[in-house]
């Protein structure tokens, strides 16, 4: 984008409310919350649970406004809901369409060099990162970290506090 | 019995065509828990090598601190996929991706970074590799495009052998079994990725785009990516970017195409966070006094203009 490009969309935007496709979301903790403003602390409308269906049009910041089942409208936090993928934006599908030649391009760029067999690799770090001993004990200590999910909480409120100032 | 059987998969492995691979390997076995197993076997193993050969930051509230932004970014990923974050004590400007979910970056990577926005775009490049499986891709993708020649036909009796170890061994251990023949051969071929052919250049900008919406979805400065690849740009042709420009597109045409991808980022999304005092006091130990290798321009928030307009 062009310097200063950010101002034009932000003068294009001002005062109206970005209306996209509706959207379906899928909410994915028990402890959400249908709230009656964009904010953490505003009140609570009705107490979501895990699985509920919504139709969401617009985000604002952290939040997404919402409609549910019953018609009632709110704002979601955009971190308890998923969007509900349709049929053929899954992965398997995404996988299936790939393009036949991609191949040709991969081969392109491996040149000659071959892998998988020791000693034939021209990258001398890889050898040398190969020989290398595991470190079988780090990767158990990787699998075994316990992180509280306090932890993980602390960085959401941040971000959500951080997000709320500017807004 | 026992000899029975093991002539039986000698038979069948002479008088079947040599173009046993990982994958029709482990499509033969049919089950997906024994294919992701192999899979995270291969990425433990691949770990541990990265680990072993690089060494490891000993800093327990960074590391805990990586893992915290890091599991934050994947509460919004689906599926049920687990990840691992740890820090490698090199001052090379990478980030490696295994297969099962272990998520390796280096200390010159961190040194390198601003804040916990350009964190996060990381992490979440590295995750969004993982997620679309990227790295398998690449394995099997390979395995389809070996030419055939001398090199190949030793290659492939070298594979045959694994698979008829495999066979073996599940006869004589119990069914399922894993041998780390096969786990060392995807080892080997993960390793070639990280360190010479690197992923395909569609599979780096998908990891790129998803992992940028990743991070803006969590509420963290959409322009963050964009802006620490400016400053990699700036050091292109230094050492310690040598093995990432290498296995990666360039910094600049990556960062034009997340450019282009932010010019339809609706206006709400620009007020997010940059989380810059939580970084910085959460890497101070490999921080400390070494500043950055290029004087670092002040991330981009929102301009003046724009906060009037919004408030």
């Amino acid at each position: 984008m062009k310097k200063g490009g950010w101002r034009h969309v932000a003068l294009l935007l001002t005062g109206f409310p970005l209306v996209l496709n509706a959207q379906t979301f899928v909410v994915k903790k028990d402890v959400s919350a249908l709230r009656k403003e964009a904010k953490t602390n505003s009140a609570s409308l009705k107490e979501l649970k895990k699985g509920d269906t919504l139709v969401g049009e617009e985000r604002q910041g952290m939040f997404w406004r919402v409609k549910d089942a019953s018609g009632k409208d709110g704002f979601v936090s955009v971190l308890d809901v998923e969007k509900s993928l349709k049929s053929d934006q899954t992965v398997q599908n995404a996988l299936k369409n790939r393009p036949q030649n991609e191949a040709v391009s991969a081969r392109a760029r491996s040149g000659n060099s071959v892998m998988g067999i020791r000693g034939l690799d021209s990258n001398s770090k890889m050898d040398k990162v190969e020989a290398a001993k595991p470190a079988l004990n780090d990767v158990y200590q990787m699998e075994d970290r316990k992180v509280p999910s306090s932890n993980v909480k602390k960085i959401e409120k941040g971000v959500q506090q951080e997000v709320e100032s500017k807004s | 019995m026992w000899i029975y059987l093991i002539f039986l998969q000698l038979l069948s492995c002479v008088s079947q065509k040599p173009t046993a691979t990982i994958k029709k390997q482990i499509n033969k076995e049919g089950e997906n828990d024994d294919k992701n197993e192999i899979y995270r076997e291969i990425g433990r193993n691949l770990a541990g090598r990265l680990l072993g050969y690089y060494g490891k930051v000993r800093d327990e509230n960074m590391v805990l601190y990586i893992n915290s932004v890091g599991k934050y970014l994947a509460s919004s990923v689906e599926g049920n996929q687990t990840f691992f974050f740890d820090v490698l004590n090199t001052d090379v400007i990478n980030a490696f991706a295994c297969p099962g979910g272990y998520i390796l970056i280096t200390k010159g990577l961190i040194k390198n970074l601003n804040n916990e926005a350009e964190l996060s775009m990381v992490l979440a490049h590295e995750i969004s590799h993982i997620t679309r499986n990227h790295m398998i891709q690449a394995m099997e993708q390979e395995e389809k495009e070996l030419p055939v020649d001398s090199v190949t036909a030793s290659r492939q009796r070298e594979v045959t052998e694994s698979k008829l170890a495999s066979s073996v061994s599940r006869y004589l251990m119990s069914s399922g079994a894993m041998t780390s023949a096969v786990v060392a051969e995807g080892m080997r071929k993960s390793l070639g990725i990280l360190f010479d052919k690197g992923l395909d250049h569609k599979l780096e900008w998908e990891a790129d785009r998803i992992g940028q919406k990743l991070a803006i979805d969590s509420g963290y400065e959409p322009r963050s990516f964009t802006n620490f690849l400016k400053r990699l740009q700036m050091i292109h042709g230094k050492n310690n970017l040598k093995l990432l420009t290498q296995t990666h597109p360039s910094p600049k045409s990556r960062r034009e195409k997340l450019e282009k991808e932010l010019e339809n980022l609706p206006l709400q999304e620009l007020v997010s966070a940059l989380g810059e005092e939580r970084f910085l006091k959460n890497t101070s130990s490999i921080r400390g006094k070494v500043t950055p290798i290029v004087p670092v321009a002040k991330p981009q928030s929102l301009k003046k203009t724009d906060q009037k307009m919004l408030q």
